[in-house]
């Protein structure tokens, strides 16, 4: 039987990793993509998963481990599992006021306790399955479990990362990736019965009893299939808003794209964030306007992402070429199909992250008009720091344009906002010489190397016969003049410029967040960092390294994943690929780590600790120093490198601690915790207070620092 | 007791378990931040400090603030709901006096105020402080904070005044915040602006009571009132206010033939509703009469409220026709460019009478404040 619970223990990895992936980009979507979430998610998955673990240490000495509890639990397991998602949604349609945005503690809280019951059931698995295997075999090592788990979530990762994202909705990826699970815990039980039956035909009692489980058993099984595919039948409701349901729908590699209809037209929603309806007129007027009013002759337009509208404003100059560059075919899809934009004759559309387009193309236009969001996440930010503006003024004619814009203010900006126009500023000033900055609402950039801007816009357009109707009868110059030169004195020009690995605007939007809702960081920093100290205070030994280990290791995948955004961008995409490689290292490591003697264990784990360091150190160096040789493939040998060395110590530890259950329990616990604690510190306080590569440095202290402590533990 | 229903329920049990766990944190803050801010005021008076002109003492050192339905109750060292006003020993003093934040000049058209000498410029200004949290405010940056957190101008009523004159502005508009909030600095400006001949604009959600706006009426020309809806439960939900003391407002304002005109932004999935619309339009034209012009907004996501589409125009449209067709005179699409509810047309003869290009008059047809066509009298102060 033990075979079998190594196989259940597989098909749980397989699954819970699955549903993770698909939960992080569910958090991602109804929380508005905001990376931060990732963190919250990944920590609340993580800690949640250690309560677990703990709580098995103590449950197990009153409820013995079973082979029909096994099943139930499993049974329970992908219930939760499956049905957690248009769950999701519908608390968050019900608790939250419909359209408003959420506060960093209600994410954090609604977060937390929606995942608990699933965290916590499988961070109780792990041990209860090591208890019941070892009911058959007493010897059998901890390690074979953790190997098992790693297994099937690397399994699990790859499955999702390579096949069902691609093609699946959240719920039915769910589903698909349970169905292991579901049969195995179903057959297991099914083995027992039929075992029991014919060693026991002396034992009528038990054997009744045996046969109860099974009949309860396949009405579980039963009714948690018809549960599940009812989930996948409620799933396209839960999307409804106002009760109307989304005429487009596509869960795309990365992010959820909906189009909705209304009266008038239809209305675009990218990670439910509304981006613009049809009748679009003011912001397609001053993106296409405001950059091209100021060029004699625009011939060459380069439009990164574009707002409804656009295309029609842009007809009305005799421009020669239009290169309209859009990661994601789905949203190109939409936005043309639904009428979002007109299709025009000398047009290309360019299915590339912008940036890489950029810095592989010769071509240079007369204006590049940007149209993203603003850059409150990483994925963003890489579109508004100095690298990236130094690539755009490199592909810029002698007069060409670059304009952008991001959400202003009506009348007084904040102070965050004074911050981020001034970074903004800042950055754009060192790779152009001339800027101008228009107040409103929503607040546009402009930068061109020679030639001065004229605030007439109005003039401008009448000169070039340009019809409009909102610049036109709106723009009035001379007040414009007056907000701008009040602007002006706020910009402070010697403010952080906004850079790849010292994302600054990041940092303030994370501080504004707070600002929006009244509330502060530091509350969330003080009580992290005391929960923190005082676990650690409570480990000794094996464990605080385990515990370190944990959270180094996650940090650092956590920094992969930031930075390979910054690289590369669209997290949503590679976040299974590279949590996929991460698993794989940890389940080689597990396996390596499992081979070494015993008495040398101790040697082994000080040994690997020592490789993380150099191993952060070395990566730290390259972000620094040789950014350019990161190829894709070398962050994906970082993340599997990071997970080998983290998964190597667990045998280790476990050899030390003599095997027995309640201390593999501790150190199963210590790993996950140190873990969540890695990933929240990590992403939460560290990264937006020093950026990546300070960051960087402090974990290598840290992790130095939990190696000495082991080592002046072990003296 | 109004009774839960079960989806309340949910929503509140769900909010308030987190909220216990972690309380006294501000977790929640447009649920549970609508109360006074306790020991918030500064140790000594702050800058240009004025005693309030509407307040009662009570026990203990404790005021009463009776200039807006909010009537905090302030210990001292407390602060007000709507940030700028402090009971320092006893005595309720405003912060907000002489220190607007904000000062720019716009079109008249902008506040809005289509009946009121179309084409001519305001000097605007604002303190912070507002009595509302409106999840979707325009100027949260300036509402939601106190008066010492930015950065504002040393502006005294006579240089306001002053600086109205050397701008050519034909009026001094209370707007962008809440000018309630600043009510003493309000009331000290216009006394002075009336003097000159310069006219005041009250912007306002009309959060005030009876005492202080009888007051008010007696330095105001023009009042734009944000009637954000017509339910009480919307105005709890996306306002943390009232609706009846604003209604009370309106009908004061009639009464007191003070010119005012109604906005009301259509916010999707909230008050797009034709019942409500219409209810509302009734009781306008039972306690106002058909005269006062109404102004539907259209709704683009702002601060918290991001995360709704804007309104389509289809709505609003309707709207104005609805409006119009139950006997409201006059009716006007705002955010709208280039939509005929941007014009106006003679409630009596339908003939266009003032065409608006955006912010420019291109067509006035109005004489003694007169439809040029029939001779009908055009509600409202034209020239």
């Amino acid at each position: 039987m033990t075979k079998k619970i190594i196989w259940l223990v597989i098909a749980t990895g397989i699954a819970s990793i699955a549903t993770q992936l698909v939960v992080i980009r569910e958090f991602l979507t109804l929380f508005s993509g905001n990376e931060f979430v990732i963190s919250i998610t990944l920590f609340n998955w993580l800690f949640l998963g250690g309560c677990g673990t703990l709580l098995s240490k103590i449950l197990l000495n009153f409820i013995k481990p079973s082979y029909f509890l096994a099943s139930f639990l499993s049974f329970v397991l992908c219930i939760i599992g499956t049905i957690q998602i248009p769950v999701f949604r519908l608390l968050h349609n019900t608790i939250f006021i419909m359209g408003s945005s959420t506060g960093f503690y209600q994410v954090f809280v609604f977060t937390f306790l929606v995942s608990a019951p699933y965290c916590i059931l499988l961070g109780y698995l792990l041990p209860f399955s090591l208890a019941l295997a070892r009911k058959n075999e007493k010897q059998l090592p901890s390690s074979i479990i953790y190997i098992a788990d790693n297994f099937g979530d690397a399994l699990g990762g790859a499955v999702f990362s390579f096949f069902l994202v691609w093609f699946f909705s959240p719920v039915q990826a769910i589903f698909l990736s349970s169905l292991p699970l579901l049969f195995l815990a179903f057959y297991i039980n099914k083995e027992v019965c039929r075992k029991q039956e014919t060693r026991n035909k002396r034992e009528d009692t038990r054997t009744r009893k045996k046969g109860i489980e099974l009949v309860f058993c396949i009405v579980t099984g039963i009714f948690s299939l018809c549960l599940m595919t009812a989930c996948l039948f409620l799933e396209p409701h839960t999307l409804a808003i106002n009760k109307i349901k989304p005429e487009f729908y596509r869960e795309t590699p990365y992010a959820r794209v909906a189009v909705y209809k209304s009266s008038q037209g239809h209305a675009f929603f990218q990670n439910s964030v509304p981006l613009f309806d049809t009748k679009n007129l003011i912001q397609a007027e001053k993106t296409v306007h405001y950059p091209l009013s100021q060029i004699e002759n625009p011939e060459s337009i380069l439009l990164i992402s574009a707002v409804s509208g656009v295309f029609l404003e842009i007809e009305k100059y005799p421009f020669k070429r239009v290169d309209y560059v859009e990661i994601d075919p789905q949203v190109s899809r939409a936005l043309f199909d639904y009428s979002f934009l007109k299709p025009l004759d000398k047009m290309n559309v360019i299915q590339k992250d912008a940036r890489s387009f950029l810095e592989h193309s010769n071509i240079r236009y007369d204006a590049i008009i940007m149209n993203l969001s603003d850059p409150d996440t990483f994925q963003v930010n890489r579109f508004f720091t100095r690298e990236f503006f130094d690539v755009v003024s490199q592909h810029l004619t002698d007069k060409g344009v670059f304009s952008f814009s991001i959400t202003g203010f009506n009348n007084y900006p904040s102070t965050f906002m004074v911050k981020k126009i001034s970074s903004l500023y800042a950055t754009l000033e060192t790779c152009f010489e001339n800027i101008l900055v228009l107040p409103g609402s929503e607040m546009f950039f402009m930068a061109r190397e020679s030639s001065d801007f004229n605030l007439d816009i109005p003039a401008l357009l009448r000169k070039k016969d340009v019809k409009t109707k909102y610049i036109e009868n709106y723009f009035q110059a001379d007040l414009i003049r007056e907000r701008v030169s009040r602007l002006y004195d706020f910009i402070d020009k010697d403010s952080h410029q906004n850079r790849d690995f010292s994302p600054v605007l990041i940092k303030i939007s994370f501080n504004e967040w707070f600002e929006k809702f009244q509330t502060s960081p530091l509350i969330f920093r003080i009580i992290i960092s005391g929960i923190f100290l005082i676990y650690l205070f409570f480990i000794k030994g094996v464990q605080s390294l385990l515990f370190f280990t944990g959270f180094f290791a996650m940090a650092a995948q956590i920094m992969i994943i930031f930075a390979y955004q910054i690289f590369f961008g669209y997290i949503y995409l590679k976040i299974g690929f590279m949590i996929t490689l991460f698993l794989a290292g940890l389940l080689f490591g597990a396996y390596f780590g499992e081979k070494t003697d015993k008495n040398l264990a101790k040697a082994w784990m000080i040994k690997a600790d020592i490789c993380l360091v150099f191993l952060m150190a070395g990566f730290i160096l390259l972000l620094k120093f040789l950014p350019y040789v990161l190829k894709e493939e070398l962050f994906g040998l970082a993340a599997f490198c990071f997970g080998f060395f983290c998964g190597f110590e667990f045998p280790c530890g476990a050899k030390i601690k003599q095997e027995t259950l309640s201390k593999i329990t501790g150190l199963f616990a210590a790993d996950l915790v140190g873990a969540s604690f890695g990933v929240l510190i990590f992403s939460l306080i560290l990264l937006p207070s020093l950026g990546l590569v300070r960051a960087g440095v402090v974990l290598v202290v840290m992790k130095v620092l939990g190696l000495m402590r082991f080592l002046i533990w072990k003296n | 007791m109004e009774k839960l229903t079960r989806r309340e329920f949910i929503a509140k049990g769900a909010v308030g378990l987190p909220a216990c766990l972690l309380l006294p944190h501000n977790l929640f803050a447009a649920r549970l931040n609508s109360g006074i801010f306790k020991n918030d005021a500064p140790e000594k008076l702050w800058k240009w400090s004025k005693e309030a002109m509407f307040y009662k003492k009570s026990g203990q050192n404790k005021v009463i603030c009776l200039t807006c339905p909010n009537m905090c109750v302030l210990s001292p060292g407390d602060r007000s709901v709507c940030r700028s006003r402090v009971n320092i020993n006893g005595t309720l003093y405003s912060l907000a006096y002489g220190n607007p934040c904000t000062v720019h000049i716009d079109p008249v058209e902008k506040k809005p105020l289509f009946h009121f000498r179309p084409g001519s410029r305001v000097f605007s200004i604002a303190a912070t402080g507002c009595n509302f949290r409106c999840l979707n405010c325009q100027n949260w940056e300036i509402s939601q904070a106190r008066p010492e957190d930015v950065r504002f101008h040393d502006m005294f009523p006579e240089k306001v005044v002053e600086k109205t004159i050397a701008s050519q502005s034909m009026a001094i508009a209370y707007t962008y915040s809440e000018a309630i909030t600043y009510y003493e600095y309000m009331v000290d400006t216009a006394m002075i602006a009336k003097r000159k001949n310069i006219s005041n604009f009250l912007i306002s959600n009309g959060y005030i009571r009876q005492k202080p706006l009888k007051y008010l009426c007696q330095f105001i020309d023009a009042a734009n009132i944000n009637l954000k809806s017509y339910s009480e439960k919307i105005y709890q939900k996306l306002n943390r206010g009232r609706l009846n003391p604003v209604l009370e407002t309106l009908k004061t304002l009639h009464h007191e033939n003070v010119h005012f005109e109604i906005t009301t932004l259509i916010v999707p999935g909230y008050n797009d509703d034709d019942q409500m619309l219409k209810k509302m339009c009734d009781w306008i034209l039972n306690n106002l009469g058909d005269s006062h012009p109404l102004h539907f907004l259209r709704f683009f996501p702002q601060y918290k409220l991001n995360r709704l589409k804007p309104t389509p125009v289809a709505i609003l449209d309707r709207f104005r026709k609805t409006a119009m067709k139950m006997g409201i005179n006059y009716s006007y699409l705002g955010n709208v460019p280039g939509h005929e509810g941007n014009h106006t047309f003679c409630h009596a003869c339908q003939k266009l009478i003032v065409e608006r290009d955006g912010y420019k008059i291109s067509q006035f047809n109005i004489k003694n404040s007169r439809c040029i066509f029939c001779k009908t009298k055009i509600p409202g102060i034209w020239s």
